[in-house]
């Protein structure tokens, strides 16, 4: 049982570590909190969807396809919604994006009117089981927890060695400077709201085989990324990628052992108490203030 | 706002609220407009803390739903009648608002509101289990009662909500113009500068979610009572974005913005139900469609374009000029003769203290033993002792990075120094925090700037005047006569200071929008107004003039001649310094290197080498 709750658990943080990555990474280069996030991965998952059950396209193609669009459409709300209020305050353009949440909602059931309705959403994996020793795991989850990963470590090898990674890293530190050393911050927000749109793409598509896919699927998969991403202080790719883990493994063994009923409510606490105590996040050292 | 607009505005209003529910009668529109009279409330709440104190708080529909089920089960389970069941679900909520409060003590912006988001799906779930333990689906909650007269039709609820609205909303009004009001504008703007004026963080934090729970949670027991059904999903996300696009779109910062958001946003559906199609049932995302617009063109809201449109607010970004002859420093002058300014200069003297112009023998006023302060492996200040006789001007000087603004910032109490004590006329200031040395007469400005930039210039001194004025929020909502004299002096007092530092002009003005030299003189006058007996002076030349500089020379000495106001000065000008100070120590990389009268640093080898480098040793090898 407890492996098998670790797996679970495995499997939920690699989803909430992705869209947590994809707030982060959103968040370094435009400095916005993009509570839309979760809406756009579910627009995303929906095109999914659409090509492989009505198109009847092979599964590797439709993702592609969904990847393409996504980008263009993560490029399309960067430029006509949100840089337009990028003057104003963090906190006003946080509340545009809770706007932009409904607009693609409203949006998505436009465009896709069955999506009232809780469908099955195919797996990119068979639905079967492995057993190790007495413990009997799904290959499902493994493989979500898998794709997870190596999806991370792309991403991070992205940051870290290509020359834009280094552009991005660099105009999260200091957009100024590096603008002054010729990093066009236009583009560098336009790919990083393609790249965050793709990832929430990759994460919704991992998630929807578990849940139903309807156009209010993603409400507690963002939450709980949200938690994620605050816990590596919106900054730490690893913070983000350890505080989604954490998230997962925690919801799972709590429901396993404890409660299902009070799973998000213990989940939550745990998320306050952590903040409460590392307010700049888990692995962040504490700032000085400048005064 | 010009008085004609403002009788205009006060026929209107009563007219308005009077004809509303003889216009609709019983129609299904004066069920929208309830609804969003009951919203007025919750719409205020969250403004308080997102427009007021400048804090995302996404866990206001926690407080409202408290409210709600806090005054259900009173009905249901006891006998308390409805209004003391409504003001107690106010309490209840108040105390769910600290509760939300305390992520605010240790962070903010966005990391608030997804901490503050948390406690709302706690209590959904709670509520959701509080449902399967009785085994329904949403809770039944009887009409209310007032004595022996039952709360049915809609026109009795619009006068109860009317009469319950307006009564707390004039008493907001009320302790928002006064001290409590202020000092949300001023934690809003900086916290840093707040502190600094002798306001506690943890203080008006909790008190303005505070109140800001009692106002949500009475609304949340109306809502309960009118719809007489509740239901744990009403509480949720869609109740926190309703609750932010209220006073977005109406315009944040303003109670007529909140009140007309409230109703705009909970009419829109019907109104919305009269178009042809479909359109009703995506409401949220007209909502988000009409936030999303009103935040890329006009954040202020409907206020803000109500404003735009009969002229009363300039083009945004487009800076006005200042009739710079008005402001010049040209003719400055001592205070006026028996002005609350000029009685107010003996504050910081008493008997048996010294004077500066006798000469007799000086008395430490800050003593600062040993103190040393490190970041990391930095030891930004080492073993560093200062002793600042009263009355002194006493200069800190020393290259870039010697660490003097960090031993102010330790002084002030921004950095807990790692070791060594801090005293201040015998009063151990060490493990005080910021807000409580200010208390004890340290003032102070700083290098970069810290105004209460969103705050007018006249506000931003009578933030200072915080730790003057006794009232608490209470008081000030029921304009008690004390509160009203204590207000009017604390004007005065503003106005005298203002006078003195010829700003008088510029009074009304936005503080950023001015020009930097009189920002920095806005600052003065803002740490002088908080009646200071020290004063921590941080770089206050950087950016000026020479003509400027040579008033600020002026205005420094007749802060501590006049006033009796101690000194401790951090500067690189030297000319500034040279001309001004009657002691100086030097820190050179975080150690006291000398100390001494201006003519004995201007003569020692060690700080020469500090300054110039290896000088000394260049002209003997020579």
């Amino acid at each position: 049982m407890f492996l098998q709750l670790v797996v679970s658990g495995l499997a939920g943080g690699a989803v909430y570590s992705i869209v947590g990555l994809a707030l982060v990474v959103i968040y370094k280069a435009t400095n916005v909190m993009n509570f839309a996030q979760g809406e756009m991965a579910m627009f995303s998952t929906f095109i999914t969807y659409v090509l492989i059950t009505d198109a009847g396209l092979p599964y590797g193609v439709a993702v592609v396809l969904t990847l393409a669009i996504s980008a263009v459409a993560g490029v399309t709300l960067e430029r006509f919604i949100v840089r337009p209020a990028a003057r104003e305050s963090l906190l006003t353009v946080a509340v545009l994006t809770m706007g932009m949440f409904y607009i693609i909602n409203f949006f998505t059931l436009r465009v896709f009117p069955f999506g009232v309705i809780p469908r099955r959403f195919p797996s990119l994996f068979p639905r079967s089981t492995v057993s190790v020793g007495n413990a009997v795991l799904s290959i499902q989850k493994l493989g979500t927890f898998c794709a997870g990963l190596v999806l991370v470590l792309l991403l991070g090898a992205f940051y870290r060695y290509t020359k834009f990674g280094i552009a991005m890293r660099a105009s999260a530190d200091n957009s100024e400077a590096a603008s002054l050393m010729g990093v066009n911050l236009n583009r560098v927000a336009s790919v990083s709201w393609a790249l965050a749109a793709m990832l929430g793409a990759i994460a919704g598509i991992l998630v929807a085989p578990f849940l139903f896919l309807d156009v209010l699927f993603m409400k507690f998969t963002l939450i709980k990324s949200l938690c994620a991403a605050v816990m590596g202080g919106f900054t730490s790719l690893p913070g983000v990628v350890l505080g989604g883990l954490l998230v997962g493994l925690a919801e799972n063994l709590f429901g396993g052992y404890v409660s299902t009923d009070f799973k998000n409510a213990f989940v939550f606490s745990l998320i306050l108490i952590v903040l409460f105590l590392r307010p700049q996040g888990i692995m962040r050292r504490t700032q000085v203030i400048k005064v | 706002m010009d008085t004609r607009f403002r009788l205009i505005w006060w026929t209107i209003v009563p007219l308005v609220v009077i004809a509303v529910p003889i216009v609709l009668r019983e129609n299904f529109l004066l069920h929208a407009v309830n609804i969003g009279g009951i919203f007025i409330l919750a719409s205020f709440g969250m403004d308080l803390l997102y427009g007021r104190a400048g804090m995302l708080s996404l866990g206001n529909a926690a407080m409202f739903a408290i409210g709600a089920y806090t005054s259900a089960a009173l009905v249901i389970y006891s006998p308390v009648p409805w209004p003391i069941a409504m003001l107690l679900a106010g309490a209840a909520a108040a105390v769910v608002g600290i509760i939300v409060a305390l992520p605010a003590l240790r962070m903010a912006g966005i990391y608030l509101g997804v901490a503050t988001y948390a406690f709302v799906l706690i209590v959904h779930q709670f509520a959701l289990q509080w449902d399967k333990a009785r085994a329904a689906n949403g809770l039944f909650v009887p009409k209310a009662t007032i004595g022996p007269l039952a709360v049915k039709s809609p026109t009795t609820w619009y006068w109860v909500w009317v009469v319950v609205v307006v009564t707390i909303l004039v008493l907001s009004r009320n302790f928002l113009r006064s001290r409590t009001g202020r000092s949300l504008a001023a934690i809003r703007d900086s916290e840093i500068a707040a502190r600094a004026m002798g306001i506690s963080l943890f203080t008006t934090k909790l008190l303005v979610f505070a109140t800001a729970g009692f106002v949500t949670g009475i609304a949340g027991s109306m809502y309960a009572h009118y719809l007489g059904f509740i239901y744990p999903d009403s509480f949720e996300l869609n109740m926190t974005l309703m609750l932010i696009a209220m006073p977005i779109i109406g315009g944040s910062g303003t109670i007529f913005g909140a009140t007309i958001g409230a109703l705009i946003v909970s009419l829109l559906p019907e109104v919305l139900r009269l178009l042809p199609g479909d359109l009703k049932d995506f409401k949220f995302a007209i909502y988000g469609m009409i936030i999303a617009l009103i935040l890329i063109f006009e954040p202020t809201g409907l206020v803000g374009i109500g404003r735009r449109f009969m002229g009363l607010l300039r083009p945004r970004g487009l800076l006005s000029t200042v009739d710079e002859q008005s402001t010049s420093l040209d003719n400055l002058q001592l205070p006026k003769a028996g002005g609350s300014l000029d009685k107010a200069r003996s504050f910081p003297r008493t008997e048996t203290e010294g004077s500066p112009s006798n000469g007799t023998e000086s008395l430490t006023a800050l003593k600062i033993t040993a103190v040393t302060q490190r970041f990391g492996g930095l030891v930004a200040v080492n073993q560093v002792s200062l002793d600042v006789p009263e009355y002194a001007i006493f200069g800190l000087i020393g290259p870039n990075g010697a660490g003097k603004s960090t031993l102010l910032n330790c002084v002030s109490g921004f950095y807990r120094p790692n070791s060594g004590s801090i005293s201040y006329r015998d009063i151990e200031l060490t493990t005080l925090p910021s807000h409580a040395r200010a208390r004890h007469g340290i003032g102070r400005t700083f290098q970069n700037l810290e105004l209460f930039s969103e705050a007018t210039v006249i506000d931003n001194l009578l933030i200072a005047q915080h730790t003057k004025l006794t009232s608490n929020i209470l008081t000030e909502a029921v304009l008690t006569k004390g509160v009203r004299k204590a207000e009017a002096s604390a004007r005065d007092y503003s106005m005298e200071i203002l006078e003195l530092l010829v700003l008088t002009g510029v009074k009304d003005r936005v503080a950023s929008e001015l020009p930097f030299a009189l920002q920095k003189r806005v600052e003065l006058g803002r740490a002088l107004a908080a009646r200071p007996s020290f004063l921590l002076l941080d770089e206050p030349a950087t950016g000026l003039t020479p003509t400027e500089i040579d008033h600020l020379a002026e205005l420094i000495r007749m802060l501590r001649d006049y006033f009796g106001i101690t000194i401790l000065l951090v500067e690189h000008n030297m000319r500034l310094v040279m001309r001004l100070c009657d002691h100086l120590a030097v820190l050179n990389f975080g150690l006291k290197i000398a100390e001494g009268t201006p003519s004995e640093i201007q003569e020692n080898e060690k700080v020469l080498e500090a300054y110039l480098g290896t000088k000394s040793s260049q002209t003997r090898n020579r």
